[in-house]
C-alpha cells in the first residue's frame, strides 16, 4: 500500500538477467528527507537496483515505487521527480558547464533563466563560481563531480540518486560534497546514495547492504552496529588500575558483561550494554561516577566498514556451512 | 506546455548540442570534411579510369601508306600515343613497362591483304594486370582498325550496289558507339558511385561511433534518465548527422560542377529527393551497428564490416555485370547497390521518375526494414 511518507518503496523486487538473478527479492523504503546509504561490493546487485529505480531497467518481479509513482508504468513522471548522478561523470567533455547545464536543464524543459537561478543558488555552495565558460575536459575529476552534480539539481528534484558521486575524489572534495548533501536532507529532499568510502556512510540516516542480490541489512548505522556486535560496546579507561578494579566488580555485580583488555600502560575495560536508549546511557555514565569521579566511556562500536565485511564474512560462512 | 511543444523543445535542445559539440570535436569535424574532399579529389584526379594518351608501342614491319594512315588514325583518337619500334626484340623488352601497357603488330603483308580483300591478323599484347585498361585497350584499337579497314575497302573498290549493301559492309564493322557517357570520362561514371560512399560513410561510421562514444561516457544513460524519449535521443542523432551528410552530397553536386564541369544529365530535384531515402536507410545501420557494439572500437570494426562488402559488390568499384551470379545476386542486397543506379541513372542517362520507381521502391524497403530493426533493437535494451 502506498505510504505517503516514504520516497522509496520496494517490495520483493526482482531483476533476473537470463539464469542469473542480480536483484532477489528486495524490500526496503526509503522516508522522505532522509539519506539512504545503500552498500554493496561490485556486482552485488547495486547498481542494478538503481536502475530499476531510475526507470532505466525493467523489474522481472516485485514492485517499487519512487515518488509514489510505479517504476513499471509511470517511468515518465518517475523522471521529472528525480535527480540522477553516476560514477562516471556523464557530462559533455566538448561543452562548457554552462552549456551543459543549459542541455541538461533544456531537458527538463527549463528557461535559461531558470537554470541561471538554479545556478546561482548552487554554483557558490560547490564553490563553482566563475567556472561557467571552462570546457569539462579541461576540469579536475573534483571539479567535474560537482557540475554533475548540479546538473543533476537543476530541475530541483524531490529524490536524489548519486551512484558513487565522490569515487576518485579526494577528501577535501568530499567534505564539500556530504556537506551540501546533509543541507538538501535538511531542505526535505530524500538522497539515495551509494559509495565505496564507507566512513561516509555515518551520515546516513539509514543503510541497506545488499550481497549477491539480497538486502542482508537494513537499519541505522548505529543500529547496524549495535547488531553486530551484540550490544553497545563501551570502553572504560583510567590511569589507576585500582579505580577500574573497583569498576569491574561493581559492574559483574550489576549483571553487565564485562572483559579487561590489557592495552599499553594503562588498564582498559570493555563493557557491553543490552538497552542503547539516552536514559540507559546517562543511568551507566550516573553510575561510573559514583566508582570514581573521573570515570568516564567513550564508545566502542564497531564501523560501518568492519559491519560490512563482518556481515558478509558471516553470510558466507553460512552459506559453506549449508553445503 | 504542450506534450508536442516539449517534445520539439527537447528535440531541439539535442540538436543545439550536437551541432555544438560537432563544431568542438575536432575528429569527427576532420572526418566529416575530409572523407568527401579526399575521396572527390583521389577518385577525381588520381584513381581516373580515363584512357588519355596511353603509351603504346607499335612494331610495324609493313611500313607502307596503308599502316602509316592506319597508325596516324589511332593517334588522332587521342587515346594512345604511339612509340614506333625496330625490331621484335624490343617488344619483349620493353612490354609491359609504364611506357608500353600495350603493343601493336604489323605484319608485313598488311598492305597486299588489305588490297586483296583478304583478312588482316594484327597482333595485339595487352597488359592484363589492370584488367579495365586491358579491355578498354582492345575495345578502342579493334573499333579503330575496324573503320579504317571499312575506309579502306571503301576507298579501293567501285562504288556498286552490291557494296552499298549492309552486309558487304556495315556488318564487318561494328563502330562503337558509345551510350550515356560518351566520352567515357572516369569522374562522370565515379562521381555519381562517389555520393553513394560519402553518403554511406558519414551515416553509417558517424553514427554508429557517435551512440557508443555517448554510451562509454555515460552520458546516454544520464539522457534517459530525464524526461528524453529514445525516439527524441535516436532523432537527435539521425537529424544532425543527416543534415551534415546531405550537405556534403549538396557540396558534391556542386564540386563536380565547378571542377569538372558535370552535371546530372536528369533531374537533380529528384536525385535531392531520393538521398535522404537513401541516407536515413545508412543512419539506421549505424544505429543498428552501435546498439550491437560493445565498445567503440567495436563499433569500428563493424561499420568497416558493413561498409566494404558493399564497396566490393555494389558496382561502385567493379561492375557487378562481370560478377558471377551468386556475387551478382548478394549485390542486390546492398542498398547502395540501388542508391548507385539511381545517382547514376540521374547523372548520367537522364532518367527519372519512371525509368528508377523500381530502385526507389527497394530503396523504401530497406528504409523500412533498417528502420524496424534498429528502433527494435534499442527498445529491448531499454
Amino acid at each position: 500500500m502506498p505510504n505517503d511518507s516514504a520516497a522509496i518503496e520496494v517490495e520483493k523486487l526482482t531483476r533476473r538477467f537470463g539464469t542469473f538473478t542480480a536483484v532477489d527479492h528486495v524490500s526496503f523504503q526509503v522516508v522522505r528527507g532522509e539519506i539512504f546509504g545503500f552498500l554493496g561490493s561490485n556486482g552485488s546487485g547495486k547498481s542494478t537496483t538503481i536502475r530499476i529505480l531510475c526507470g532505466l531497467l525493467a523489474p522481472t518481479d516485485g514492485t517499487a515505487r519512487v515518488a509514489g509513482f510505479d517504476v513499471r508504468t509511470q517511468a515518465e513522471q518517475i523522471r521529472t521527480h528525480i535527480g540522477y548522478m553516476s560514477q562516471k561523470v556523464s557530462l559533455y567533455a566538448n561543452l562548457t558547464v554552462r552549456e551543459n547545464l543549459l542541455f541538461f536543464g533544456g531537458l527538463y524543459g527549463l528557461t535559461p533563466e531558470r537554470v541561471a537561478t538554479r545556478q546561482a543558488l548552487l554554483f557558490p555552495r560547490l564553490g563553482l563560481s566563475g567556472l561557467d565558460r571552462t570546457l569539462i575536459r579541461e576540469m579536475s575529476v573534483g571539479l567535474k563531480q560537482r557540475v554533475a552534480l548540479v546538473s543533476a539539481l537543476l530541475h530541483d528534484p524531490e529524490i536524489v540518486f548519486l551512484d558513487e558521486p565522490t569515487a576518485g575524489v579526494d577528501v577535501l572534495n568530499r567534505q564539500v560534497f556530504w556537506d551540501l548533501i546533509r543541507e538538501l536532507a535538511a531542505e526535505g529532499k530524500t538522497l539515495f546514495v551509494t559509495t565505496h568510502y564507507l566512513d561516509e556512510m555515518e551520515y546516513a540516516h539509514h543503510v541497506g547492504f545488499i550481497d549477491k542480490g539480497k538486502l542482508i541489512g537494513f537499519d541505522s548505522p548505529l543500529g547496524l552496529k549495535v547488531a553486530f556486535a551484540g550490544g553497545y560496546p563501551v570502553r572504560l579507561r583510567h590511569d589507576d588500575p585500582s579505580v577500574l578494579m573497583r569498576a569491574e566488580t561493581h559492574l559483574r555485580s550489576a549483571g553487565y558483561p564485562v572483559t579487561v583488555a590489557n592495552e599499553g600502560e594503562g588498564r582498559t575495560m570493555r563493557v557491553t550494554l543490552t538497552d542503547v536508549s539516552t536514559a540507559e546511557l546517562d543511568r551507566f555514565r550516573h553510575e561510573l561516577h559514583a566508582i570514581a569521579p573521573t570515570l568516564d566511556f567513550t564508545d566502542d562500536l564497531p564501523s560501518i566498514e568492519e559491519v560490512f565485511a563482518g556481515m558478509i564474512r558471516r553470510r558466507q560462512a553460512q552459506e559453506e556451512g549449508v553445503q | 506546455m504542450t506534450r508536442l511543444g516539449a517534445k520539439l523543445s527537447r528535440l531541439r535542445t539535442l540538436l543545439w548540442r550536437e551541432f555544438i559539440e560537432l563544431r568542438r570535436d575536432q575528429f569527427t569535424l576532420r572526418i566529416l570534411v575530409l572523407i568527401p574532399v579526399l575521396q572527390l579529389t583521389l577518385m577525381a584526379y588520381a584513381i581516373t579510369t580515363d584512357f588519355d594518351h596511353l603509351p603504346l608501342c607499335v612494331l610495324d614491319r609493313a611500313r607502307t601508306r596503308e599502316t602509316r594512315q592506319l597508325l596516324s588514325d589511332i593517334a588522332a583518337t587521342g587515346y594512345f600515343s604511339i612509340r614506333p619500334l625496330t625490331e621484335a626484340d624490343e617488344v619483349s623488352l620493353s612490354f609491359g613497362r609504364e611506357r608500353c601497357r600495350a603493343a601493336l603488330l604489323i605484319p608485313p603483308d598488311f598492305s597486299e591483304l588489305i588490297t586483296n580483300h583478304k583478312e588482316v591478323r594484327l597482333g595485339l599484347l595487352l597488359d592484363a594486370s589492370d584488367t579495365t585498361l586491358a579491355t578498354s585497350t582492345e575495345g578502342f584499337l579493334t573499333a579503330i582498325v575496324r573503320t579504317f579497314y571499312t575506309h579502306t575497302r571503301l576507298e579501293r573498290t567501285p562504288l556498286t550496289d552490291r557494296n552499298l549493301r549492309p552486309e558487304a559492309v556495315g556488318v564487318v564493322t561494328p563502330v562503337r558507339r558509345v551510350l550515356f557517357n560518351p566520352t567515357l570520362s572516369g569522374t562522370a561514371y565515379t562521381l555519381p558511385g562517389l555520393l553513394g560512399m560519402i553518403c554511406l560513410f558519414l551515416t553509417v561510421f558517424i553514427t554508429a561511433i557517435a551512440l557508443v562514444r555517448e554510451r562509454e561516457t555515460g552520458t546516454l544513460e544520464q539522457l534517459l534518465v530525464t524526461p528524453v524519449t529514445s525516439t527524441e535521443v535516436v532523432l537527435g542523432k539521425i537529424l544532425p548527422f543527416g543534415i551534415v551528410a546531405m550537405g556534403a552530397v549538396i557540396f558534391c553536386i556542386g564540386a563536380g560542377w565547378l571542377l569538372f564541369d558535370l552535371v546530372p544529365v536528369g533531374s537533380t530535384l529528384l536525385l535531392l529527393a531520393v538521398t535522404p531515402i537513401f541516407l536515413l536507410i545508412g543512419l539506421a545501420q549505424g544505429l543498428l551497428i552501435s546498439s550491437l557494439a560493445r565498445s567503440s572500437v567495436d563499433a569500428v570494426e563493424r561499420s568497416v564490416l558493413t561498409m566494404v562488402p558493399q564497396m566490393m559488390l555494389s558496382d561502385f568499384l567493379f561492375p557487378l555485370a562481370l560478377m558471377s551470379q551468386p556475387f551478382r545476386t548478394l549485390g542486390e542486397i546492398f542498398p547502395l547497390t540501388h542508391y548507385l543506379r539511381v545517382t547514376r541513372g540521374i547523372y548520367l542517362k537522364g532518367q527519372g521518375f519512371v525509368e528508377l520507381w523500381p530502385e526507389i521502391a527497394v530503396l523504401f524497403f530497406f528504409l523500412v526494414l533498417f528502420v524496424t530493426l534498429a528502433s527494435r533493437t534499442i527498445k529491448k535494451q531499454g
